[in-house]
């Protein structure tokens, strides 16, 4: 038994050696076979690892600046036109729901937003502008880069926080005043005056252009009514979401409370759709990579089966089998994948940190005026992924090959010189 | 006892358009432990011969037995088989593989043979023996004589100790003084292993052995030695 296992041992070793100096035969082709194959993990990790740096950013800015990771909202609130007067919750609801909420040990904190929207401006221009009012620390916490001023406070419920373009737009800078205008529920015309308290900078010149934050008793006063659009609760601990999200729709039910929940990742469908067109685009790219890989490797594999015909011949003839001869090209199509693949994770493993390193920008993305930094976010998944796909690949290509290899007539490869 | 029949074994062969006939009718007994010379010029039809009873290709009529197993018909598999069992081969420009040191070489044939790696490197070692290059086992094809490369050849070919060893022209790449003592060591492996052994040649040094020999020209066999005593066959 010990024998047999040892046995086996040795021939796997033998097997692996012989397959090993076999692709070492014709360096140069081999050399440029792997590096193919390097490159096109490289490039499949890189651009992986870019999206992933996306992916990430996205998700974070999401939950941190737009939905918090769970919201509450009044039934139908979430499928309806959203900002509309109908589906509010009343401030007594609001309060009860917040409550709840902040008992838990796993929530850091709650905000709850009212959207409106109207005309802002000075004596010389207006603009439209779009608020989200907001419990004014939860806002700060909330808040987008700031760029001039400060983040919102109670202590000073009428100053509000424009968009760097609206400011320049407007005309207006930090301190100074601005008459905030809108038509209410009930057909009224309200207006309040603001100061300027910050002014924000967004990945988004749209944004800048109409968003303003705002406290949310200066959107009460607008408004003649004290309610809300929608409660968002923040966690301490994301893994913690589908629990939360259960004891508050059980707290909803049991206090008959006309509500619903959602969870961040629900709400921010924008970002399954962006990073699903970086996929694709990966994708492309991975084929055409694939494609020159799948040649390269059928290339390497036929001229190393037209080199070693005669060899191929004397084996067969001394009682190889068909499969024997498939087997030793698959293992060496494998084993080029295999060299190659590590080459690229290795080359990747160094050069990532070191990109990550020198700060670099793209140009802005499509809407947007900022430059996109060149970050790299890699994961085991995404190395172990870049290597099955290269594997399989160099295993796939080799298949056709081989079993040509293992056709040839032996006395044609015996009388062939 | 006949470890080799032929019987009318023509084969025909399609390059183009008009056919080759590489042999034609030929029938033919080898005993058990016999050394048999296939003489004949180049294009007489030796290796096609060769190539046949190696079961390396089928002939276009007629039968091959090989220890009372007709090998006709036969599936590649079961071809594979026969060959991995009973045949070794020894090539006019040796084959060996290049990348495998003369053990690797001598070892690579066993492998499906004998599982066991002990008993395996026991029979490499007595082969390697046989043809004095015990000390030259870790060594590469390249790093050693022709003469020497086709020892190891012939302990390849007798490694697995096959009932039936075929030679094409084994000589023909070797100098005068190596193709002597590669002769001398076939008829000694012969004589030890009670193997059965042919040999193709135009070697005029081969074929003054005193051996049983079959003349081919053009397919045909000319004449068979068996009858009489002696290589006297004239040209
Ligand atoms: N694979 C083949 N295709 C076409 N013709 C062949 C093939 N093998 C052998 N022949 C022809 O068959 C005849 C015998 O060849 P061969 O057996 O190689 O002779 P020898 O070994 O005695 O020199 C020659 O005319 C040769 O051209
Ligand atoms: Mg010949």
């Amino acid at each position: 038994m010990k024998n047999r296992i040892l046995s086996i041992a040795c021939d796997l070793f033998g097997f692996i050696k012989f397959i090993v100096k076999n692709i070492w035969r014709n360096r140069r082709r081999t050399i440029i076979t792997m590096a193919s194959i390097a490159v096109g993990t490289l490039t499949l990790v890189l651009l992986q690892s870019y999206v992933q740096t996306m992916d990430m950013g996205l998700k974070a800015d999401a939950v941190q600046k737009q939905f918090g990771h769970i919201q509450i909202a009044a039934n139908g609130y979430f499928e309806g036109d959203e900002n509309s007067g109908e589906h509010m919750m009343s401030l007594d609801v609001v309060n009860l729901v917040t409550e709840k909420a902040m008992e838990l040990k796993q929530v850091d904190f709650v905000n709850n937003r009212v959207h409106l929207t109207g005309i802002i401006g000075t004596q010389k221009k207006s603009t439209i502008f779009m608020g989200i009012s907001g419990i004014p620390e939860a806002e700060a916490l909330m808040a987008p880069t700031l760029l001039k001023g400060k983040l919102l406070s109670a202590s000073d419920p009428y100053g509000i926080m424009i968009g760097n373009a609206m400011a320049k737009k407007l005309g207006v800078d930090i301190g100074e005043s601005l008459i905030a205008f809108v038509s209410t529920a009930s057909g009224s015309q309200e207006a309040i005056s603001v100061k300027v308290r910050g002014i924000y900078d967004a990945l988004m010149p749209e944004q800048e252009k109409v968003i303003i934050y705002m406290p949310i008793n200066s959107a009460w006063d607008l408004m003649l009514e004290k309610s809300s659009h929608r409660i968002l609760i923040f966690l301490n601990d994301p893994a913690k979401l589908d629990q939360i999200s259960q004891i508050m729709q059980d707290f909803i039910q049991k206090n008959n409370l006309h509500l619903e929940v959602r969870s961040w990742e629900q709400l921010a469908v924008f970002i399954k759709q962006i990073v699903g067109m970086f996929q694709g685009m990966i994708m492309v790219v991975a084929v055409i990579v694939f494609l020159v890989i799948i040649f390269n490797i059928q290339n390497t594999m036929h001229m190393a089966i037209h080199e070693r015909f005669r060899e191929i011949g004397a084996m067969r003839a001394m009682g190889s089998s068909r499969m024997e001869i498939v087997r030793s090209f698959l293992a060496e199509g494998f084993f080029m994948g295999l060299f190659g693949a590590l080459a690229g994770m290795a080359i990747a493993l160094v050069l990532m940190p070191y990109i990550n390193s020198l700060h670099l920008n793209l140009p802005p993305g499509p809407g947007s005026d900022k430059p996109t930094p060149i970050m790299f976010t890699a994961s085991s998944a995404i190395f172990l992924h870049a290597l099955l796909v290269n594997l399989f690949t160099a295993f796939f290509a080799s298949i056709f090959p081989a079993l040509k290899g293992s056709k040839i007539k032996i006395i044609d490869a015996l009388r062939y010189v | 006892m006949n470890m080799i029949e032929l019987e009318n074994v023509s084969k025909i062969f399609y390059p183009g358009k008009i056919p080759a006939i590489a042999l034609q009718d030929v029938s033919l007994q080898v005993q058990a432990g016999e050394f048999l010379v296939v003489a004949g010029a180049s294009g007489s039809g030796k290796s096609t011969l060769l190539n046949l009873i190696g079961l390396m290709d089928e002939p276009t009529i007629g039968k091959i037995i090989i220890d009372s197993v007709e090998s006709n018909h036969k599936k590649e598999k079961e071809l594979t088989h026969l060959r991995r069992n009973y045949l070794g081969f020894i090539f006019q420009s040796f084959h060996l593989i290049p990348t495998l040191t003369v053990f690797e070489n001598v070892e690579h044939p066993l492998r499906n043979i004998e599982r066991d790696i002990y008993k395996r490197r026991q029979m490499v070692e007595t082969a390697l023996n046989d043809v004095a290059l015990l000390d030259y086992m870790q060594r590469y094809p390249n790093e050693i004589s022709g003469g020497q490369q086709q020892r190891v050849s012939i302990a390849r070919a007798f490694a697995k100790n096959p009932a039936i060893v075929l030679a094409d022209e084994p000589t023909a790449n070797l100098d005068f003084a190596n193709g002597v003592s590669i002769l001398q060591l076939m008829e000694k492996m012969n004589r030890q292993k009670k193997v059965t052994f042919i040999l193709a040649s135009h070697d005029p040094e081969i074929l003054s052995m005193s051996h049983r020999q079959i003349l081919l020209k053009d397919g045909k066999i000319m004449k068979d030695t068996s009858a009489k005593k002696g290589g006297d066959y004239e040209k």
